[in-house]
């Protein structure tokens, strides 16, 4: 059926204009197709388009002129040729080169190569993400170096990166950045992966493009685009041992000028504890519903896209039986909704640059109700106590547009735009809606040089509630050789006070906790350095890649809740800290069939007890080793893959309930997945099965406790434990 | 082939629901209900003899205890109600007129410790006054509203009244206060807007257990400790003893040699607030049944108790169950 559309789209196309062309892209010692490759055509007036082959190797396109091209695939060596209309053309890549050569978008003056790009991209693809099985982001990071993901089952995950919290890690989707952060953190059990194309991340801050919080790092996800001159689709279904279902399917309908990509899902999870017979679960019930919706119109050289995508959660925490002599239980139903659409226009300018406008509508809104239910009856109600409910509104308007242009042969100019509105309501924020605008330009230059690539950028803002800092940052790179590379970078990044600590208004008999609407933005500097060493044989069987990083943070100014007197607690700008640490990443491929990975990190932090107690550390270190093996059968047709991470000792220094202060440590843990997949039906259903978290890593036990009426025990929950997934794609 | 695939996604859905809830057989025991109200409003005075509570007050009625011992010089504050003191020194009274000064803000210990009062040092131990002013924070409402501030210095205690100076901080109302001693009261509530004794505590051999709001200590992140409301049982402890069982026996196995052999104490606090937990995640508390009391009434009669639960049969807090079996 499939053959059929395809063949018949085509031939609709070739009667109507004759011009299609079909490139075949080939793995060239293998000679298997290679799926997804990137395929980057650089049309008469400059402008370009990116397109990927299907399943086959195949990518047909309607061209009226001879047109250039650059094909890639992660994994290959980057090949350019032209193709004229009509034509067929047979491309075989080189193997070995790590993916170096994938197109990178996250804060870039144009869509580069990762080899080109100033910055360090980490990509994680389509690919790697079916491997781990994972549903959401969450679920694919904790494999990742200098990328710690934590569990709160009222916050959902949350992620460290280079040892710093999520309230300075920046989420974006297709580069706009999400609202709705809850004490700092976006869940990311929220982000959904099945509309993901790829993800990149960057360590360190990205402040000028993105602005606030982007500074220990920065995560973009990438959605999958309707696809023009295409009818597919495609059906997913995942089911883990726990109790975990995911089902997703899409549909994508393209024509010449416009084309259209749908996309729902739905996950469950009927809740577990390590105690079978519990009513109170550790890992709560929770139900998402997802959508997506995305149009592409081609308008003359321009292109406009509009998207939306959505999510519906309920989180169920039920309570357990309120003591032998009830017949009552208090359950908790935590709500959130997030919606965010955008209507994007694009138009190409002379050279291969682009000018790009979206406006953004982001929505956050999420309700905690209580009810009170009666076991023996199965009837519940609202509880009367208004404290117990609760509902907050996040909502987000983002205006960004970039636009490039070419001073000279040697420098390219960015200039942007990014308008933020934000308003907030509920959840402990006083006197009703508060709202926040902040107002930024920003600039950046690609100045090269030989093998130097220098690129300095400057943002200016204006904030409606705090000064805003201007932020500087220069990136740099030198290519030495076919081998070395270097890059350094020094960048500023601040995060800007959230609305509860410039609004927060928690007063009752034992809470005096008001914000503070002095406060100014947290500010920090980061440093790094890091190398690249690159090398394959002729053939490009054997490849190896070395990569030594090491960098720095100092924030300063941080925000803090401090006790002024007795119960009155308020924000300040207090605090400050350093993280900083060195790693080293190597990888070695056998082509086709072999892949490995190995890499270690060591990271130091702050102590903040030191201060206080010069007799203590100043600073304090934990390792991590990463290593990840994939083996390919030549047809590309069997994968299996192991990854594994070790999270080393975490120390620090807590009070117990004397008020002495006591070393704490959060013990290493190792999390082992492994999984395998098939492709069958001429790579129309793929079958991953696997097994995660095999050493069936729960709940750490920190060695001291601290005590009081907030004490919460010495138990950090890292995983529901060991668990087996089978999912199964389908392609149509 | 491609039936098993439909059928392989179809069957995904069975997974893929909510679980039917099966209904529980109604609980088969009742148990004691001390009704604190949702704001924690009361308090209330349970004796262990009789199995019955003798009186229900609300505590923002007044602000002082008054110690019903001619031997004592104490005043204790309503810490129900979140008071505190500050001592501004031996200085003139009509010179005080903020609440600045460099002592801290002081609470009186949650195990009833005489020596451990706010306003310990208003008399020497010879019932003569220090002379020394104390600033008294009024404490809180139940919303959290500050009750103000007064000064006090004391006058004279000996075994007939206590007798206090109080004004506002304008010097206005200056008033002195005169509490005559009763033994047969373990301490006598007074308020200080109208300056009168409240009927707010029975008798104290009609007494022996006291739920209520009452103000105790944590610990902040830096180590610093914070007074904070809390609830739970206080005890009389002219009246009776009371110490946590640390056996392995369930609650219905406990018998009095169980009993004998647990160590009891007199401070005030000796059940506490600790038999129950607040749950961050869900906002709610939840009690532990598996801590276990003794008691030790003042005649040789012996009693465990434990907290079965917090909440009434609408979901508000406030409302610790309890049951209570002589040894």
């Amino acid at each position: 059926m499939k053959g059929f559309l395809t063949c018949f789209f085509i031939s609709i196309g070739s009667v109507l204009l004759g011009q299609t062309s079909i490139i075949s892209v080939y793995d060239s010692i293998t000679q298997n197709p290679i799926e997804f490759a990137h395929v980057i055509f650089t049309h008469d007036n400059g402008s370009k388009s990116v397109k990927t082959t299907n399943q086959d190797g195949v990518l047909s396109v309607n061209l009226t002129t001879k047109t250039y091209f650059n094909c890639s695939f992660i994994g290959y060596s980057a090949k350019k040729d032209s193709i004229a209309p009509g034509q067929t053309k047979k491309i075989l890549l080189k193997p070995g080169n790590f993916g170096i050569n994938e197109v990178v978008l996250t804060g870039q003056i144009d869509p580069v190569s990762e080899k080109n790009s100033v910055y360090k991209v980490k990509v994680i693809n389509q690919e790697q993400i079916t491997h781990r099985g994972a549903i959401t982001l969450n679920q694919l990071l904790n494999d990742q170096l200098n990328i710690r993901i934590g569990q709160d089952n009222a916050l959902g995950s949350t992620i460290d990166i280079q040892g710093l919290g999520g309230e300075n890690v920046k989420i974006l989707i297709d580069g706009i950045p999400i609202v709705g952060r809850q004490d700092g953190n976006i869940d990311l059990s929220q982000l959904n992966l099945d509309n993901i194309e790829k993800i990149e991340i960057i360590e360190g801050p990205l402040s000028v493009a993105y602005g606030s919080s982007a500074i220990a790092g920065t995560i973009n996800l990438i959605t999958k685009k309707p696809v023009n001159n295409t009818v597919s689709g495609s059906a997913k279904a995942l089911y883990e041992s726990v109790g975990y279902t995911n089902l997703d399917a899409n549909l994508n309908v393209g024509l010449k000028k416009q084309a259209l990509r749908v996309n729902v899902g739905r996950n469950f999870f009927g809740g577990w504890d390590p105690n079978n017979d519990t009513r109170n679960q550790q890992w709560n019930q929770k139900e998402q519903i997802l959508g997506s919706f995305g149009y592409d119109f081609n308008w003359g050289k321009s292109k406009i896209d509009l998207s939306t995508q959505g999510l519906h959660e309920v989180i169920k925490d039920k309570g357990n039986r309120l003591g032998s002599f009830s017949d009552y239980a208090l359950d908790t139903w935590f709500t959130t909704r997030r919606l965010m659409s955008k209507i994007a226009y694009s138009r190409p300018l002379k050279g291969n640059r682009a000018f790009n406008i979206s406006f953004t509508h982001n929505l956050f809104w999420r309700s905690k109700i209580t009810y009170n239910r009666n076991l023996v009856s199965l009837e519940q109600a609202i509880t009367p106590n208004p404290a117990d409910h609760d509902t907050t509104l996040f909502m987000g308007y983002n205006v960004r547009a970039t636009y490039p242009f070419k001073l000279s042969e040697k420098v390219v100019l960015q200039s942007g735009l990014d308008l933020n509105y934000e308003t907030g309501e509920g959840g402990r924020i006083s006197r009703g809606t508060r709202t926040m605008g902040d107002y930024a330009v920003f600039t950046s230059a690609s100045i090269k040089h030989k093998n130097l690539t220098l690129q300095p950028g400057v943002r200016w803002a204006y904030n409606s509630v705090f000064n805003s800092p201007i932020v500087p940052s220069l990136f740099a790179k030198y290519q030495l050789g076919d081998h070395w590379s270097f890059r350094g970078s020094y960048a500023m990044g601040f995060r800007a006070p959230s609305l509860k600590e410039l609004y927060m208004e928690f007063v009752d008999a034992n809470h005096n906790i008001l914000g503070n609407e002095d406060l100014s933005p947290e500010k920090s500097h980061n440093t790094n350095l890091s190398f690249q060493y690159l090398w394959s044989d002729k053939k490009g069987v054997h490849s190896l890649k070395v990569e030594p990083t090491l960098f720095y943070n100092f924030i300063h100014e941080n925000i803090a809740l401090i006790q002024v007197q007795g119960t009155q607690f308020a924000y300040r700008n207090i605090d400050q800290m350093e993280t900083f640490g060195a790693k080293l990443v190597v990888n070695y491929n056998i082509h086709p069939d072999y892949q490995f990975k190995l890499g270690y990190s060591h990271l130091g932090f702050t102590n903040q007890n030191y201060k206080d107690h010069p007799e203590t550390d100043p600073y304090l270190f934990t390792p991590e080793v990463v290593a990840g093996f994939d083996y390919w059968r030549s047809s590309k047709k069997f994968n299996f893959n192991i990854t594994y991470k070790y999270t080393g000792n975490t120390p620090g220094y807590a009070l117990d309930d004397k008020g002495d202060l006591a070393q704490t440590n959060v013990p290493g843990y190792n999390l082992l997945d492994i999984s395998a997949t098939q492709k069958i039906w001429k790579n129309r259903i793929s079958i991953t099965a696997g097994g995660k978290n095999l050493f069936n890593v729960q709940n750490l036990q920190t060695a001291a406790n601290t005590g009081g009426a907030h004490s919460g025990g010495g138990s950090r929950p890292i995983s529901w434990g060991r668990t087996f997934f089978v999912s199964c794609k389908l392609n149509l | 082939m491609k039936n098993i695939y439909f059928i392989l996604f179809a069957s995904l859905f069975l997974f893929a629901c909510e679980k039917e809830e099966k209904p529980v057989a109604p609980a088969s025991k009742t148990a004691l209900t001390a009704g604190l109200g949702s704001q924690y409003e009361n308090s209330i005075y349970f004796n262990v003899l009789s199995g019955q509570f003798v009186m229900t007050v609300g505590h923002e009625l007044w602000d002082l205890n008054f110690t019903g011992d001619p031997q004592s010089h104490a005043i204790f504050l309503n810490s129900s109600n979140f008071l505190f003191a500050k001592e501004m020194g031996a200085v003139p009274f009509e010179t005080v007129s903020d609440t600045s000064g460099i002592n801290p803000w002081k609470y009186d210990y949650p195990t009833g410790n005489e020596t451990k009062t706010a306003l310990y040092n208003l008399f020497n131990e010879d019932g003569t006054s220090t002379q020394k002013v104390f600033i008294l924070d009024k404490g809180v409402d139940k919303k959290g509203k500050s009750n103000g501030f007064v000064k006090v210095m004391g006058v004279e205690s000996n075994a007939t009244f206590t007798s206090i100076r109080i004004a506002e901080l304008d010097n206005s109302f200056d008033t002195i206060v005169s509490v005559t001693k009763n033994a047969d009261f373990r301490q006598m509530p007074y308020e200080l807007d109208f300056f009168t004794k409240v009927n707010a505590e029975p008798i104290s051999n009609n007494w022996h257990l006291f739920f209520s709001q009452y103000t105790d200590f944590d610990l902040t992140a830096e180590g610093d400790t914070i007074p904070y409301l809390v609830r739970g049982a206080l005890i009389n402890h002219q009246q009776i003893e009371a110490g946590q069982y640390s056996g392995n026996k369930t609650f219905d196995e406990i018998n009095k040699s169980d009993a004998l052999n647990t160590e009891l104490s007199n401070d005030q606090n000796a059940i506490g607030y600790r038999w129950k937990t607040f749950e961050f995640d869900s906002g709610t508390y939840v009690v532990d049944d598996t801590q276990y009391f003794i008691l030790k009434e003042k005649s040789g009669n012996y009693y465990k108790l434990r907290f079965v639960g917090f909440y009434n049969d609408l979901g508000e807090k406030g409302y610790p169950k309890f049951e209570i079996v002589g040894l």
